[in-house]
């Protein structure tokens, strides 16, 4: 037991010659004793605040890497030094056992054996310690051949290099067939399926479900839709994202008497993995959750709720594990003076991206965009993407050969919300800086709306809802990384009518897997419908 | 579960005094095993048009404030499963989360 009393008992400042202690085999260790029955004890000069020791066991430590040395009556610490040399590991020492660990700053987690870059690097940055593009798959990373299955293989930037994609329109499966109505959620492939998530109401249930289905590959089998909410109150379905182990999603959820933000993790067959877990604890509606996957270690979600009182909604956003588990709080994501909603996020390479619709009061509503560094910190300044009364804007990071950039495209609508013509686009860097201005993607159509972004690298697949005649059908057109028309666009779908609102992903076949609202044509019913493209010609290895 | 409704949001005549409108509502289970009951009732009417904000005051009759992704704005309601011409040009009748109501969307 070190000798702490004493050495405090001298006080700051109090200067003496000598300390009388017991030695320790006197028994009563630490009391001063009568100068006439015990050994005087000479003592150095200490000062306040030192560790004062007879002997090792005075300076005992429980901490095995803070340990400590009696050296001249003082405990010296020696603390274990950590330090592999090598730049790419967290290095530690394990206080019960003294040893050194050094961990990977990041784990390949594919096992393909290419860890992917830290967050918030470039791949191509040698400091990243990880080149992975992909470490969700063990089918991508540097070297890799290159292949039709809507990966990039090889990690050039490119998914499916030179692959054309064909739609059959005939190829169609209702997905909510028992349904009075449903309308679109996300959809996301796995590494065998894909997993759609939408809402329907159903006669055995009157309210909105938020349900799940797993498609196969081919696109043929009528999956059976598995609810995931199980409330007897409206909910709607959100974005869904694969993480290389689990399906995450998010969605509007009234069983708190007031829409709010829930989340789960969901397995290839839609089996929850976790009870719901609610977001968000706002009065008023928290509503349009987005979900972004870094590619390493943490998801982000990000809706609009008007919790702050202002009359209007701003947005926030929350940080999770890969086990769902959150980081922090809800956070504002925009300030508190701007009408912001609907925001949709992007990871990056080196940012996360976040592109929403913005109006200040009496102004018109804009496409707005910031960046942020992979947790929320470090906003850029808010920048304008769009002209006045935009709507429906989306954005995706297409991480092309010689760099990546955030996409965003949006559609155009008078005071009555009555959409233009085209889809209109534009490209910003990652922090923040507009590398294109705004321009049409798409040919004049009566109407153009609802459109979704498939980035494949060094070019981008367009989809979207446009209407000749009365009637909207959904249509896909290739652009190149900068947006330019590298041809025509075609029609996806043809059967039903009124088809709108397109969210897409691509299969390890290189099929393009897109999800659609429309029009039964008998019953004129509202389902959501599935059909894909088949990737029709694959370069070879590169 | 349907409440017998006061009057109908989508007739002509809906049958509320003059001054009023008729607007359909929801009310949400606040239980486990409760469902949600639907219904429509005579209110004043408001005068918020096809796009208005709903902050202006309420929505003109045959129409419904909802939230959309561009806010909240007033909406003309309309008949899921009927012919879709009944919204104006590019805008479709879509579901809102009221049983039997779409609004032009």
């Amino acid at each position: 037991m070190p000798v702490m009393a004493s050495n405090r008992a001298l006080g700051a400042g109090v200067l003496a010659s000598a300390l009388l202690v017991a030695a320790s085999s006197c028994g009563g260790r630490g009391e001063p004793l009568s100068n006439k029955s015990r050994l005087w004890v000479p003592l150095p000069v200490l000062d306040a605040g030192s560790d004062y020791c007879l002997t090792q066991t005075d300076c005992e430590s429980s901490d095995r890497c803070e340990p400590r040395r009696c050296v001249e009556n003082r405990c010296v610490a020696e603390p274990v030094l950590c330090d592999d040399g090598d730049p790419c590991t967290d290095d530690s020492c394990n206080s019960g056992s003294g040893e050194c660990v050094f961990e990977p700053l990041t784990a390949d987690r594919d096992g393909d054996g290419y860890p992917p870059p830290r967050p918030g690097f470039s791949r191509l940055d040698p400091t990243a310690c990880g080149s992975d593009c992909d470490d969700s798959s063990a089918q991508s990373f540097p070297g890799n051949a290159e292949v039709c299955d809507g990966l990039d293989n090889d990690c050039d930037g490119v998914v499916d290099n030179g692959a054309r994609f064909i739609a059959d329109p005939s190829r169609v499966i209702d997905l909510a067939s028992d349904a009075i109505t449903a309308s679109t959620g996300g959809i996301a492939y796995s590494d065998a399926s894909y997993g759609v998530v939408f809402s329907q109401q159903t006669a055995d249930a009157r309210n909105m479900q938020t349900t799940f289905a797993s498609i196969p590959p081919d696109g043929v089998q009528t999956p059976t839709p598995v609810p995931i909410a199980l409330v007897p109150n409206d909910t709607f379905a959100g974005p869904i994202v694969w993480t290389g182990q689990f399906f995450a999603s998010v969605w509007e959820d009234r069983r708190d008497d007031d829409y709010e933000i829930y989340f789960n993790r969901l397995n290839p067959a839609g089996q929850k993995l976790d009870p719901d877990r609610r977001l968000t604890q706002a009065p008023g509606f928290s509503l349009r959750p987005s979900i972004s996957f870094d590619g390493v270690s943490e998801l982000r979600v990000a809706w609009d709720d008007r919790r702050d009182g202002t009359g209007y909604s701003i947005v926030y956003g929350q940080r999770l594990t890969l086990a769902g588990e959150p980081i922090a709080a809800n956070g504002a994501l925009t300030p508190m003076e701007l009408e912001a909603i609907s925001p949709v996020l992007a990871s990056g390479e080196q940012r996360l991206g976040m592109a929403f619709m913005a109006a200040r009061v009496g102004q018109p509503r804009v496409v707005a965009f910031r960046s942020f560094a992979h947790d929320f910190s470090d906003p850029s300044d808010i920048v304008v993407l769009s002209g006045g009364n935009a709507a429906q804007q989306s954005m995706v990071f297409n991480e092309g050969p010689s760099g990546g950039r955030f996409i965003a495209a949006w559609h155009v609508e008078d005071e009555r919300g009555i959409p233009g013509a085209s889809i209109h686009g534009t490209i910003v860097s990652e922090a923040g800086d507009i590398v294109a201005p705004e321009r049409p993607l798409t040919e004049p159509a009566d109407f153009a709306r609802s459109h979704a972004l498939l980035p494949l690298g060094d070019r981008v697949i367009l989809f979207w809802a446009q209407s000749v005649d009365g009637r909207y059908d959904i249509h896909a057109r290739e652009l190149s990384a900068d947006l330019e028309p590298l041809g025509p666009a075609s029609r996806v779908t043809q059967v039903m009518t009124q088809a709108y609102g397109p969210a897409v992903a691509v299969g390890r076949q290189g099929q393009i897997g897109v999800l659609f609202h429309a029009n039964v044509p008998e019953s004129g019913r509202q389902h959501v419908f599935f059909t894909s493209l088949a990737c029709a010609a694959a370069q070879g290895p590169n | 579960m349907v409440d017998t409704p006061q009057c109908d949001p989508l007739a002509e005549e809906t049958g509320c005094a003059e001054g009023e409108a008729c607007y359909p509502f929801v009310i949400y289970p606040t239980g486990p095993c409760g469902v949600e009951r639907y219904g429509a009732w005579c209110t004043p009417a408001g005068d918020g048009r096809q796009g208005d904000s709903c902050a202006r005051g309420g929505c003109a009759p045959g129409h419904v404030c909802v939230s959309t992704g561009e806010g909240t704005e007033c909406v003309q309601l309309c008949a899921l499963s009927i012919d879709q011409s009944l919204c104006p040009a590019g805008l479709l009748c879509l579901p809102i989360d009221i049983e039997g109501f779409g609004g032009c969307l």
